[in-house]
């Protein structure tokens, strides 16, 4: 017989029935099960007894030698740490699985602020990278930058460790889950409870709240808290429409042709992943964007035509707009008298010169938007209206209510407003109520679970010292739950079972990819595990009989809690039922439950069938409507919006998201007051001057940040900022951790009166961009630049000048098999960063912190420019209406790489498939090719950056560090460091974390590329287009980058070439010849009506 | 013949001149000038320590600056180096024989400054201890340099010349050597120092046929390290020219560094001549003679830095390209501006002071104008190396370069570790080459019509 | 002949020693007027002319110096052609693997070093210049202000330096061979051997 190569007892037991060898060896391996208490039958009933005197006679040479290497293996894997679970490799092979293959599961994460379906790239049991699960039909396989940056949270070291937490006089002290569930359980079996969560957005967790406010008989009451609330929104909904919207809107841009914003929609978080790939979509539509705002947006920077407009006058200026809307389209629709009285009033001739307008065209500007809406309607497209801004008052939301109403968005198969389901962020009125009962001391027991009211909320904290017991269910000690009582420590996403509606009739489900890495619990399975001891029926389980050996954490040996084991409803088993028992039915599948649990599992995504929009228009019952008063502004206007990285602060600790720059000011690390440049003068302050702030009696110092392009009188600062018990990242020293939720009137959207004062003091904001301007610079980066050299087709030596240019060398190098490029569409382009997080836990970039970015050191392989284009002789004035061109910039892997040939060491060099590829450890970091890169998209190790977690710490003070260094090897640093536990478990093996003094760039992610040519030569077989792309191409919501094989005719890229090659340019080509792989199709200006004569 | 001849100058006399400080016990004034430079070439040290334990992030570069001080200063001591080489070779070739006053003390030069500029692209590097994959090694990966990039040629111009010219500065130093161990006293230091000198001159012996030899391959050594130093400061020049980077990108380098160079280094040369010359009672060997002649070859040069100056506005201008236009604009008026205009108040303003005889020949205005040209050579170098940097391509990485602490230290330290070198050498060797200067200023009949000329 | 000084009473050799560059030089030209081919001189620098009035040929040095240039330039041409383009050509920057014009200069560098150093080589060689601590010169005035000339003597000592102290000479002292003639090693090099006046 053959030789048979086996690792698992199975694999002889049950694929060898005649082996000769099979009693001797069955025997042994029983034996051994049993001395390791692996109790699993799988060899038992036929076997002769161990020890059986025959037994060894049979035992021949061969039969020694196997025993003797099962002995080896069995021994080998009884060393090192005692994982009785993890002693036997896997040898019949899990489905699917092959070591040292990545696996994605699907699972939903809710970093961004909303639900978004996610695959998560898990290699030997743990996540490193976080996708977009590509059968999802609101992302569509892309996912947002908070989404992205979410695998940090789940390996944060400064999340709870070590189990729940009591506090008592002097802090809090670890205690056992049994005496938590018993305290917890005593209090909720009496008094009124209160019980405050994050969003609750799935069937099953809809079903666990509502089981337990009916399980506690009226005496539970539930809210739900969020930071960022769109209470004004639905009020004005309410207010229009007559009914009672549980949910904020999602705007299906995909379905327009027309975007006008009062407000930002982009950044800020307000909008979801749908409206981020619809904003892609809308722009391959040739769509057009109109913003009216008064502070340059995330949104602004993509707007065709921008029209500022103070704060207070954006209300006006919207029901300006519906009012000549309505009069264009007729139809019925009428403006409510009270607010056209007041226009009229109001109105001297023209209404846009009242509301201080620049003129658009030489025409008033709210014409222009007024008709680009009316014509965009009458050649039959849907448009949206919307008001994105966490500060949008509620009078401009009633008015864009109005606006999509008549414009017929919010009907019809083409409705553009559609119902988000359970997932948009909800009324924070319900949670305002619960707090002010905890103050008025009628709530005698308060779970706080998952949110963290006490940042976002300013009432909070006296809300709950009113309470008598509070219990926080959370994932570190952060401001809520060092208030608590007892502090139940939670899961991350990642490791929780759980489910969420993305969008209406869109469900998710999500299952945990790792094993909890300390002990915790899932938020739910702690509600269950209180729901138990406090003796409501049905959440106790009978307790399973202990197994020999608990399951013990992913870093820790400490044994996880275990709902089994505790004698508690499982959560997992919770949402499996519910899912069987609500949207099986609805899904309509045809397998039975397992196989159908099976195939949710596998794909993360239901779609069901939604209830269409309403056929009828609605009709607009907001008659009784006033206008906010017309006052002469005077002094400043605060606006506060949600920060554009950070969104409410939830993962503040997460140095990602604190790294990547703000996608309109490049800002990083620090919250800063954005003022107009014309304010700017005018207080004589400049960029990084500290100003004190007065707002509402309060004072706040704040360092300014000139933004062109905001409107002389109005202020903004951003929430999401300043936590101070998020952890040891959002706590590092020397920043400005202003903290603006204080002075957020929460729901109500608010504009405040202002002052500011210079305090004489300045403060270097750390940004990634120094220079605005293109300063004459011949970019073509938009088609108001006109005679520069366009490459119609970028494919390989078909760009139209193969020998039209002057070289020394003949030859060109010919890639024959594949050849990569990608095209970048700077008209889908938001700037949103999430390519830039992508590429970093893709490729093991770490953070260089504060200090290094200041310094232009950042290590980002992408860096996404934002340029201003301004009229000639650029002053002051022509400052405030700046357009804005965001161009990613990554290496653009030129054909006649400068920097190839200045390496001496050969560390960089093209491959075959025309990458150019960094070689770290051949790299001995001349920095020449930085030097001569004209992208300069190269990145230098100037420190051991990979060693820490948030930079180098004291980095101004080298002496010191040297002395420290020297003395203890580099290992005192105040921060965690990355290579400390459990931050080094997210490092992506395929790639090579560097050293210090190396070169690093994007290498168009060439481990997946080499995995693509493995596999090929594998199967002989080409992969299809698509199957094969970077991380940043696959995550972009917007679709702007495309990636693929210039060499293939069907190419999606190649295809882009063919179809927008009109718009294509090769930056700095017709300059300097370096002939890059990636093209960049130009800003769409000219081909706008408006978007052309944007400049005074 | 304004140079004073005294009458007992002879040849003994010449020995004892150029030998005493051989024999002497230092001065006050070298102790301290050698505890201060060696100190500054401790901290040195020092900085390369903190950088290889540190990282190279304890200097000022970032990712748009990525070369500054380190690379401005190698430039600056590579064009001391070739000064010196320039006196010794090229006017040996040119048969100006007044250039024995002077030549050790530049080849002197050359070689402590060659050492030094070869320093700091080894320590520029991000890892240093891999530095030796530069050179051609057989290794187990049969990875050798890559030959298309600037930075192996440099790798090769500076091996080649820093080799060369210690060879060149060593053979010269062999007669004198012998002439050291002939006069060493006969004590037990003495007796030391004999030994040493013995084996330094490798048993010289001056007969006619070893002199024979021995000039012929001095001349030879002339002849090769000529388009050697030539060649050097041109593959320098190239090392940026061949670069994308406007500012760097220019076919004029060559000859403008070869001559900014020459400029620099005489400025150099001179400062150390005139200290020395003064505290070794030298007057009567390096001759104020000497010094007008080094400051017209000073002034020349200088003028040809200028129109190299003019000549690269020029052909930015009418490159008509925004890059090239922009970065000199940027030069003239961006924030660091104060650079450029201190260098054309030092290089250009201020040797127009040297069209005087009369200042030429003052020793106060010599030092000034060297000590200036020093400066603004050192700057200029800066410009072209870092102010082109801030301010490439792209708009959106511009960034603006400063100095931190480290970067002063390794500076100074670069001049303490020359200073130091230089120091040391005015003690264990002839500061004038004793032979040369014999067979200059003794020769009688029918070769003193030469030597009037050249003195004259 | 080495072997019939030695024979002459262990002192092969008389020189004298002269202050006076211009005497001494008349000396040499007396020496070989009289029909002197073997003798050597001493001087502390070198002296113009005196190569010709001894009858020395031009060195030899100079013919080995170029073709060691040339043999580096041909040596780091193949080299850097085996590297890059047959044994492992890899694309930089799109330029061809035969970029032979950006070998210019390791070449031009290659070649010139190696001519520096065989000039070096070249020179110790004929020079037999070796790091030698107890080396001396027959007076050690000879490395400073005195020039000497030595004859062998040939029979008479006396007459010799009665003929030094005509030519106008300070001094005379006997040399042995092997101090004197460093010579007699490359005394069958063409170049050494004195023509007939």
């Amino acid at each position: 017989m053959t030789t048979r190569f086996w690792k698992a007892p199975e694999d002889l037991v049950q694929a060898a029935p005649a082996d000769e060898f099979r009693p001797e060896v069955a025997a042994a391996i029983a034996e051994l099960r049993s001395a390791h208490g692996i109790d699993q039958p799988a060899c038992t009933g036929e076997l002769p007894v161990p020890g059986d005197p025959a037994l060894l006679a049979a035992v021949n040479r061969r039969g020694f030698l196997q025993l003797t290497g099962a002995a080896a293996v069995f021994a080998l894997a009884a060393c090192g740490e005692k994982h009785p679970d993890t002693l036997v490799p896997p040898a019949v092979q899990v489905e699917g699985m092959s070591p040292g293959e990545p696996l994605h599961y699907a699972s939903v994460l809710r970093a961004a602020g909303h639900p978004v379906a996610v695959a998560v790239k898990t290699y030997d049991g743990r996540p490193i990278k976080i996708e977009g699960n590509p059968d999802c039909p609101v992302g569509r396989g892309s996912a947002d930058l908070r989404t992205q940056a979410a695998l940090l949270d789940l390996y944060d070291p400064d999340r709870l460790q070590h189990g729940p937490q009591q506090r008592g006089a002097d802090g809090f002290a670890a205690t056992t889950w049994a005496a938590l569930d018993a305290a917890v359980g005593a209090a909720l079996k009496q008094g009124r409870v209160g019980l405050l969560t994050g969003p609750v957005d799935g069937p099953a967790r809809r079903r666990l709240v509502d089981g337990l406010v009916a399980a506690a008989g009226g005496r539970l009451t539930h809210a739900v808290f969020e930071a960022l609330p769109r209470t004004a929104e639905l009020r004005a909904r309410q207010q229009a429409w007559g009914d009672r919207p549980a949910a904020g809107r999602q705007y299906r841009l995909d379905r327009a042709r027309l975007l006008v914003a009062f407000g930002d929609l982009l950044g800020g978080g307000l909008a979801g992943l749908g409206e981020q790939v619809g904003f892609g979509e809308l722009r391959r539509n040739r769509g057009r964007v109109v913003v009216v705002e008064p502070t340059l947006s995330q949104l602004g920077t993509c707007a065709d035509l921008r029209v500022r407009c103070a704060p207070d006058r954006l209300e006006w200026a919207a029901w300006g707009v519906a009012e000549l809307v309505a009069k264009a389209l007729g139809g019925g629709a009428a403006l409510p008298p009270a607010i056209a009285r007041e226009l009229d009033r109001v109105r001297a001739g023209d209404l846009s010169a009242a509301l201080g307008l620049r003129a658009v065209d030489g025409r008033p500007a709210l014409e222009a938007v007024a008709e680009a809406l009316v014509a965009n309607r009458r050649a039959g497209h849907a448009s949206v209206v919307c008001a994105g801004s966490a500060w949008s008052p509620a009078g401009l939301h009633l008015a864009v209510e109005f606006l999509n109403g008549a414009l017929g968005n919010l009907h019809g198969p083409q409705a553009t407003a559609a119902p988000a389901g359970a997932s948009a962020i909800a009324d924070g009125g319900a949670a305002d109520d619960l707090l002010t009962a905890c103050k008025r001391g009628e709530i005698a027991t308060l779970i706080v679970a998952g949110c963290n009211p006490v940042h976002g909320h300013p009432a909070a904290a006296e809300a709950l010292a009113a309470v008598k017991l509070v219990v926080a269910v959370a994932d570190r000690l952060d401001e809520t739950a060092s208030l608590a009582h007892w502090v139940a420590p939670a899961a991350h996403d990642l490791e929780s079972w759980g489910d969420a509606e993305l969008r209406a009739g869109v469900v998710a489900l999500q299952q945990p990819c790792v094993r909890p890495l300390w002990d915790v619990r899932e938020v739910e399975q702690s509600l269950l595990a209180f729901a138990a001891a406090a003796g409501w029926a049905g959440y106790a389980q009978p307790a399973a009989k202990p197994p020999a050996a608990p399951a013990l954490s992913v870093v820790s040996r400490a044994p996880l809690w275990d709902a089994a084991v505790a004698g508690v409803r499982s959560w997992r088993e919770t949402v499996r039922a519910a899912w069987i028992a609500q949207v099986r039915p609805a899904a309509q599948p045809l397998a039975d439950d397992t196989t159908w649990w099976s195939a949710c599992l596998a794909r993360g995504v239901v779609e069901l069938p939604a209830a269409p929009a309403p056929a009828a228009a609605p009709t607009f019952r907001g008659d009784a409507a006033r206008i906010q008063p017309f006052a002469a502004s005077t002094g400043y206007q605060l606006v506060l919006s949600a920060s554009r990285t950070l969104r409410d602060g939830a993962s503040a600790n997460n140095p990602w998201l604190q790294e990547v720059p703000d996608p309109v000011s490049k800002v990083t690390w620090d919250n800063y007051l954005a003022i107009s440049p014309a304010d700017a003068q005018r207080e004589l302050v400049g960029e990084g001057a500290v100003v004190a702030l007065e707002v509402a009696g309060r004072t706040i110092e704040a360092p300014v940040h000139v933004q062109d392009g905001q409107h002389p009188g109005t202020l903004e600062l951003f929430l999401g900022w300043g936590r101070t018990r998020a952890g040891a990242v959002a706590a590092l020293d020397d920043g400005f951790r202003i903290d603006a939720f204080p002075l957020f009137a929460r729901g109500a959207g608010a504009i405040q009166a202002a002052a500011i004062k210079p305090t004489g003091r300045t403060y270097e904001l750390a940004t990634t961009q120094f220079h605005d301007r293109l300063a004459g610079r011949p970019m073509p980066l938009d088609d108001s630049m006109a005679g520069h050299e366009l490459a119609p087709k970028w494919v390989a030596g078909t760009d139209g000048k193969p020998g039209g240019r002057l070289s020394l060398w003949r030859t060109e190098h010919a890639y024959l098999g594949r050849r990569w490029g990608m095209a970048i569409d700077l008209d889908a382009c938001t700037g949103c960063n999430a390519c830039v997080v992508a590429c970093s836990a893709e490729n093991n970039i770490p953070v260089v912190g504060r200090d290094e970015v200041r310094k232009n050191r950042e290590l980002h392989w992408i860096r996404i420019d934002r340029y201003y284009s301004s009229a000639p002789g650029a002053d002051q004035a022509a400052r405030l209406d700046v357009q804005v061109v965001n161009q990613p910039m990554l290496c653009l892997h030129c054909d006649n790489a400068p920097c190839e040939v200045v390496c001496p060491a050969n560390a960089t060099m093209h491959n075959d498939q025309g990458v150019s590829l960094q070689i770290y450890n051949r790299c001995i970091g001349t920095r020449y090719c930085a030097n001569n890169c004209p992208y300069k998209v190269r990145r230098f190790n100037w420190y051991e950056y990979a060693k820490y977690r948030a930079g180098p710490v004291g980095a101004g003070a080298p002496l010191e560090r040297v002395a420290r260094n020297l003395v203890t090897e580099g290992r005192t640093t105040a921060a965690a460091e990355l290579t400390h536990a459990p931050l080094q478990l997210m490092l992506n093996p395929e790639v090579t974390v560097r050293s210090m003094g190396v070169m690093e760039k994007c290498n168009f992610c060439v481990q997946r590329l080499r995995t693509v040519r493995d596999r090929e030569h594998a199967s002989n077989r080409a992969l299809p287009d698509g199957a094969i792309t970077t991380a940043c191409a696959q995550t972009c919501p917007t679709r702007a980058i495309v990636f693929g094989d210039l060499n293939d005719p069907a190419s999606a890229v190649v295809r882009l070439g063919e179809a927008e090659g009109h718009r294509a340019f090769k930056a700095l080509d017709e300059e300097l010849n370096t002939r890059p792989a990636v093209a960049y199709l130009q800003r769409r200006r000219g081909g706008h009506a408006h978007g052309k004569e944007t400049h005074p | 013949m304004s140079a004073p001849r005294e009458p007992e100058l002879t040849a003994r006399q010449i020995t004892d001149d150029l030998t005493a400080p051989i024999f002497r016990l230092p001065s006050l004034q070298w102790v301290g000038g050698f505890l201060t430079a060696a100190g500054l070439a401790g901290l040195f040290g020092l900085a390369i320590l903190a950088y290889c334990v540190e990282g190279y992030g304890i200097f000022g570069v970032d990712n748009t600056v990525n070369w500054g001080n380190d690379i401005g200063s190698y430039v600056f001591w590579i064009g001391i180096a070739v000064a010196g080489t320039l006196v010794s070779s090229v006017l040996l070739l040119f048969r100006q024989r007044w250039r024995t006053g002077v030549n050790r003390a530049t080849e002197a030069m050359t070689v402590f400054a060659i050492n030094i500029a070869g320093i700091y692209p080894l320590i520029h590097t991000g890892r240093p201890w891999v530095d030796y994959w530069l050179l051609p090694l057989p290794n187990d990966l049969s990875l050798w340099e890559q030959f298309k990039s600037p930075i192996v040629w440099d790798v090769f111009a500076i091996t080649g010349y820093a080799t060369t010219s210690v060879l060149f500065f060593y053979l010269g130093l062999i007669p004198d050597f012998a002439a050291v161990r002939d006069r060493c006293p006969d004590n037990r230091f003495g007796r030391l120092q004999r030994l040493l000198y013995s084996a330094l001159s490798l048993g010289w012996k001056g007969t006619a046929s070893d002199w024979r030899h021995y000039e012929r391959a001095y001349t030879q050594f002339a002849w090769v390290a000529t388009p050697l130093v030539v060649g050097m400061h041109s593959t320098i020049a190239t090392l940026l020219a061949v670069s994308l980077v406007p500012g760097w990108h220019a076919s004029v380098f060559p000859p403008y560094f070869v001559s900014g160079a020459i400029f620099g280094g005489l400025a150099m040369a001179m400062l150390l001549l005139i200290p020395l010359r003064s505290a070794f009672s030298l007057e009567r060997y390096i001759t104020i003679d000497h010094l007008d002649r080094l400051a017209k070859i000073m002034l020349t040069v200088g003028m040809i830095v200028l129109y190299v100056y003019v000549t690269e506005f020029f052909t930015a201008w009418y490159s008509e390209s925004a890059a090239e236009q922009g970065q000199y604009w940027y030069r003239l008026t961006g924030e660091h501006k104060a650079f450029f205009w201190t260098m054309i108040l030092c290089n250009v303003v201020s040797i127009q002071l040297l069209w005087f005889r009369s200042l030429r020949r003052n020793l106060g205005v010599l030092l000034l104008v060297a000590f200036m040209v020093n400066a603004g050579m050192w700057l200029e170098r800066y410009n072209i190396v870092v102010l082109s940097l801030e301010r490439d391509h792209l708009p959106s990485k511009w960034t603006a370069y400063a100095f931190t602490g480290w970067d002063y230290i390794i500076l100074s330290g670069s001049f303490g570790l020359f200073f130091t070198q230089f120091l040391l050498f005015c003690r264990v060797a002839p500061v004038v080459s004793i032979a040369e200067i014999k067979a200059t200023l003794l020769r009688r009949g029918r070769h003193g019509a030469d030597q009037e000329a050249s003195h004259g | 002949m080495a072997d019939a000084v030695r024979t002459a009473g262990g002192h092969g050799y008389i020189a004298g020693l002269f202050a006076d560059e211009g005497s001494f030089v008349a000396a040499c030209r007396a020496a070989r007027a009289a029909g002197h081919t073997d003798l050597q001189a001493w001087t502390p620098w070198p002296v113009h002319g005196l190569e010709e009035v001894l009858g020395l040929e031009r060195s030899w040095i100079g013919r080995a110096v170029f073709p060691a240039i040339l043999i580096g330039f041909v040596l780091c041409t193949g080299f850097i052609y085996q590297l890059t383009v047959e044994d492992w050509p890899v694309v930089y920057g799109g330029k061809p693997f035969a970029a032979w014009q950006l070998w210019v200069v390791p070449v031009l560098e290659t070649g010139l070093l190696l001519g520096a150093v065989v000039n070096l080589l070249a020179v110790f060689h004929t020079c037999r210049l070796v790091p030698d601590p107890f080396a001396t010169l027959p007076d050690p005035r000879l490395s400073d202000d005195r020039f000497a000339l030595a004859l062998p003597v040939g029979g008479d000592a006396a007459a010799v330096c009665a003929w030094f102290a005509a030519q106008g000479a300070e001094s005379t002292l006997a040399v042995d061979g092997e101090t004197a003639l460093a010579r007699p090693r490359f005394a069958d090099l063409p170049g050494q051997e004195a023509p007939h006046a």
